[in-house]
Parts: C-alpha cells; sequence; structure tokens
C-alpha cells in the first residue's frame, strides 16, 4: 500500500529526511482533498464530468508522489555518504 | 432530422427543438450543479493549498543539500564523494519543485482549475433566472414603499384593482391568452397588502402568500364550528390492472374517480388509493388527490375547498389533508410502504404536506397545476411539478417553484386556443396530453425523477384500486 493511501503521522525523523516526511504529509493531504471529493455525494446529472476533472488532478498529484518516492533514495544516499565524510550524524 | 439542400454533397441539419416542454430543477438543474461546482472547487483549492505547503519543505531540502554542496578549499576524497551525491541529491530533489509534475507546476494547475470552475459556476448561476430575480427585487422595493408606510395599503389598492380591471378587460375583448403568469405578480402585491392591514407598515415579504392565507384561515376557521372529517370507500369503484409506469399512468386515473354523476358519469371528487403487490411480496402504493371540488370556505360538505387551500399554503393542517391521511389508514397503506402521491391542484399541496410532515414513507410526488413556490411546500422527497404556461392555479403562490434538487418543474406552453380558456388549461385531460410529452422526454431531470418512480412501485406486479369520498360532517 502506497503512503499516499494511509493516513501520515507527524515526523519522527529530524534534519532533512524529517523535511521529507512534511512533504510526504503535504502531498497526502492534496491526495485527501482529492479522493474525498471523489467519494463524496454528488448531485447533478454533470456530476461525472467535474468528479473526472478531479480524478484526473488525483492521478498528477500521484505521479507527483511517486517521484518522491525517487528523491528520498537520493537524499538518503547524499545524508550516508556526508556522515561517513564528516564522521557526524545529520 | 430534415436535408437541406446545399450545393456539393447533402448536408444533414438537425431540426429545432420540436419540444413545448420548458424544464427547470431536479438533478439536472441549476442547484444541484452549482453543489457540485463548489465541491470541485473547494476540493482543488484544498489540494493546491497541501501542495503549496509540500513546494516549501522542499525548499528547506534543497537549502539543506545546497549547503552540503559547498566545497571546502582541499577537499578530501570522501569529501568530495558527499559533495558529489549531495548535489545528485538535489537534481533529484529539482523535478518535484519546478518540474512540469512538480509541486508548483501541479498547485498552479489546481488553482487555475479550481477558478475555471469557480468561473462556470458564477456563469451558471447568473445566467439562471437573474431578470427574473431583478423584477421582483424591484417589485419588492415598490411594494415596501406603500406597505411600510401608514394607509399605504389603501393607497396601493385603487392601481392594483385598476391593473386587474384591465387585465381582465383585454383578455375578455381581445381573445388572447389567459394572463395566469402575471397572477403571480398581482397576487405578490395583494399577499404583501394583507400581511400589512391591521399589523401596521411593514417591509414587504418575498413569499407573502403563507402569511397571507394564515391570517384569513384563522380569520375563517374562528366562524366555524368543529367538524368530523370522514373518508368512505365508494362501492364499486374499484378497478384492478397494471402498476403506473409513468407520469401519464399517474394523471389518467382522475377522470374515472369519486362520486358518481346523475348520468353515470365520475365527478372525480374522491381519493383513489392504489395497492401494488410487486412479484418479490412487498407492497408499494399510489395515491391520487384530486383538486378543490366546492367553493365555499369551511361551510362545505366536501373538504375540498377553499379553506383548506388557504390552511394547505399557509402550512398548516387541513380537513383536506386529513381526509386523504383517513383514506390511506382505511384501504391499509402501511407507514413503511413506499408511497407516491399524484396530486392536481389542491391535491399537490396536500401531497408535499403529507411528504414533508411524515406518517407514511413517500418516495416520491407529482403535483399537477399547483401552487408549489412558496416556502411551505418546499419539497422533502423527489418531486415532478407540471404546469401549463398561463396556469390559472398554479400561479397562486406568488413565486416561482424553487430549483433544487428534488423540484424539478416542467412547463408546457399550449397551443393558442388551448391558451385562451383557463379552465383548459387548469383541466387534468389537458394535462394528461403534457404527461404523455414528460413521458418521452429525455431531459435528465425528468429521467431521474421517473428512476424514482420505478424504484418506489417496480416495473411489474399487480394494481388494485379503491376509491374514497371524503366528507365534513357537522358534529353533535
Amino acid at each position: 500500500m502506497s503512503w499516499t493511501q494511509t493516513c501520515s503521522p507527524e515526523s519522527s525523523r529530524s534534519g532533512i529526511l524529517g523535511e521529507l516526511d512534511a512533504v510526504r504529509a503535504q502531498v497526502s493531504e492534496a491526495v485527501l482533498a482529492l479522493r474525498g471529493a471523489l467519494v463524496a455525494e454528488w448531485s447533478s446529472v454533470a456530476a461525472a464530468e467535474y468528479q473526472a476533472l478531479v480524478a484526473r488532478h488525483l492521478e498528477a498529484v500521484l505521479r507527483l508522489a511517486r517521484t518522491v518516492d525517487v528523491a528520498e533514495g537520493s537524499v538518503r544516499g547524499a545524508q550516508l555518504t556526508r556522515e561517513q565524510a564528516t564522521g557526524l550524524p545529520w | 432530422m430534415t436535408l437541406a439542400p446545399s450545393r456539393g454533397p447533402l448536408v444533414l441539419a438537425a431540426p429545432a427543438d420540436p419540444s413545448p416542454l420548458r424544464i427547470f430543477g431536479g438533478r439536472g438543474g441549476t442547484v444541484a450543479r452549482l453543489e457540485d461546482l463548489d465541491r470541485s472547487a473547494q476540493a482543488l483549492d484544498g489540494a493546491a493549498r497541501a501542495l503549496d505547503a509540500a513546494f516549501a519543505a522542499l525548499t528547506r531540502v534543497q537549502a539543506k543539500l545546497d549547503e552540503w554542496s559547498a566545497a571546502p578549499l582541499d577537499p578530501t576524497p570522501e569529501q568530495i564523494a558527499s559533495i558529489t551525491t549531495a548535489r545528485a541529491a538535489r537534481g533529484a530533489v529539482e523535478p518535484l519543485r519546478h518540474g512540469p509534475w512538480g509541486t508548483r507546476a501541479l498547485a498552479g494547475e489546481l488553482r487555475d482549475a479550481a477558478a475555471k470552475v469557480r468561473s462556470a459556476r458564477q456563469g451558471y448561476e447568473s445566467a439562471e433566472g437573474l431578470a427574473s430575480r431583478a423584477f421582483r427585487g424591484v417589485l419588492s422595493y415598490l411594494v415596501t414603499g406603500f406597505t411600510a408606510t401608514p394607509l399605504g395599503t389603501v393607497v396601493l389598492s385603487k392601481p392594483l384593482v385598476l391593473s386587474l380591471a384591465t387585465e381582465a378587460a383585454v383578455w375578455k375583448l381581445g381573445g388572447g391568452p389567459y394572463p395566469g403568469d402575471r397572477t403571480e405578480k398581482y397576487l405578490f402585491v395583494l399577499a404583501n397588502m394583507i400581511r400589512s392591514i391591521g399589523s401596521g407598515p411593514r417591509l414587504a415579504s418575498g413569499d407573502p402568500v403563507p402569511e397571507a392565507a394564515g391570517r384569513l384561515a384563522r380569520t375563517i376557521r374562528l366562524a366555524q364550528p368543529p367538524r368530523k372529517i370522514e373518508a368512505l370507500e365508494v362501492p364499486g369503484g374499484g378497478s384492478t390492472g397494471e402498476p403506473p409506469r409513468g407520469v401519464r399512468d399517474l394523471v389518467r386515473p382522475f377522470k374515472d374517480a369519486g362520486t358518481l354523476n346523475p348520468d353515470g358519469s365520475f365527478r372525480g371528487d374522491g381519493v383513489i388509493v392504489t395497492k401494488i403487490s410487486r412479484p418479490d411480496g412487498s407492497t408499494a402504493w399510489s395515491v391520487t388527490i384530486p383538486g378543490t371540488q366546492r367553493a365555499g370556505a369551511g361551510w362545505e360538505d366536501h373538504p375540498f375547498d377553499n379553506l383548506s387551500n388557504l390552511e394547505l399554503e399557509a402550512g398548516m393542517l387541513s380537513d383536506s389533508e386529513k381526509a386523504v391521511r383517513l383514506a390511506m389508514e382505511k384501504a391499509g397503506v402501511g407507514a413503511e410502504d413506499p408511497v407516491v402521491l399524484t396530486g392536481h391542484s389542491q391535491g399537490g399541496l396536500i401531497a408535499q404536506r403529507i411528504a414533508a410532515t411524515g406518517g407514511f414513507s413517500v418516495a416520491a410526488v407529482l403535483t399537477i397545476g399547483s401552487p408549489t413556490g412558496t416556502s411551505t411546500m418546499r419539497s422533502t422527497v423527489p418531486t415532478l411539478h407540471v404546469e401549463h404556461v398561463g396556469e390559472p392555479v398554479s400561479s397562486l403562490d406568488a413565486n416561482p417553484n424553487r430549483d433544487d434538487k428534488l423540484s424539478t418543474t416542467v412547463v408546457r406552453e399550449l397551443d393558442e386556443e388551448s391558451s385562451r380558456d383557463p379552465r383548459v388549461i387548469h383541466d387534468t385531460a389537458t394535462y394528461e396530453e403534457t404527461a404523455a410529452a414528460i413521458d418521452a422526454s429525455e431531459d435528465p431531470s425528468v429521467r431521474s425523477w421517473l428512476d424514482e418512480l420505478e424504484g418506489a412501485l417496480g416495473s411489474d406486479g399487480e394494481a388494485e384500486s379503491r376509491v374514497f369520498s371524503v366528507h365534513r360532517l357537522a358534529t353533535l
């Protein structure tokens, strides 16, 4: 299950990875706002077109979420190399 | 579809819309659409705000990576490796901020989409009924000029009487369409005048009929002794057949109901309660409620009179509503059984009241030529209001019908000859023709209401109708 489908608890990580957790939390908020609109009760006969508009943007935000996962790998690598170079955890 | 001649290949030209029906409200109406537009805009805006916050957090991540990317004067190999990976990470984070699918671009797109949805909402809202609302606003302002002034009501009565007399004279002499639509404006003025009589200067109300009707009804009630309401089954009045499947099936029974005339025809003054036994063993009901039967106000032996009209518009319990409830109870309508109520004229008001005040599980209401635009007649279940242009009765509410998810209004323009005679305009036989056109309509609000009808009554089963005559009896 992707993290965009779960609640986002307060980050327990500090530093740069904590900031990335904040990014995840906000992207989750965006997903939640759009997903909430999709499952809400729609009233008009034109509901399908408005739902399609929301669904299209939800797909774009989910694509962004996947990019966050890719970027986290690079940031984690940079932090590890930095710790090895300085002997100090960040 | 017609073939239009042209040079070269023939061109298929669509015909002009042949439908004489104007439809508003319901699931295809303005309010339903506005609610959905609001929901879309809110979701898109909420997502945009969250992505703005994500962008800010990413900016802090990049600042830290920039700090790690700074090279000392004489870096060690480990430091070079650290700087290289920090710069690579910065490159990986950059698309999250400024890329075509990054937070900034997406937030902008979401905000643009929300703005477009809001703009569509504004356009949709202002296109609907702006002229009508503006006219009512000006009228309210003018009427307030009189009703808020001592003796203003007396002064206003003169031009009102003159206008009504002129309308009547022009209609009789000219033989043009019956001016039922303008009645709404006159009633608006008249009802506001009644509100202000004896209560001192007052601002005009946008919905003056319920209060004015209530004042008149309470005054008449004071002069009436208490009466007992009764509903009696008409022997031999029942019939069996198929359950109603459309608007026409619901309107058709009006002419075959009630007590008998000396010539053997039906007076159409009774309440028909139809039991529908569905193949799955469940029971549903269709109730057909006639319109006003007597011109009096409380002293008639038939409770469908003008006192009941006033009480219904005022949102009070009327003798006619009591009679219909009694007929339904005697027919065995269960509290949980789905019921469809069809009312002509006053019958439509009774149907709206029963649906709103409970006691039965009303699934859908059909009103035919009923004045249902007042706040007391607000729909609580899916409701189809059917009216004709120039209707003398449905305009007595001094207000247009509401455009909301539950209320769909269909207005039909009659041919020139029919539109001259208020009796023809209001007749159930004319409404039966209109009902056939409604059944053939592809309008989404109409189809949605017909779906509700089918959901309540089912598409098969057996129908058994009983007719009840209703009475207002003297008590000892």
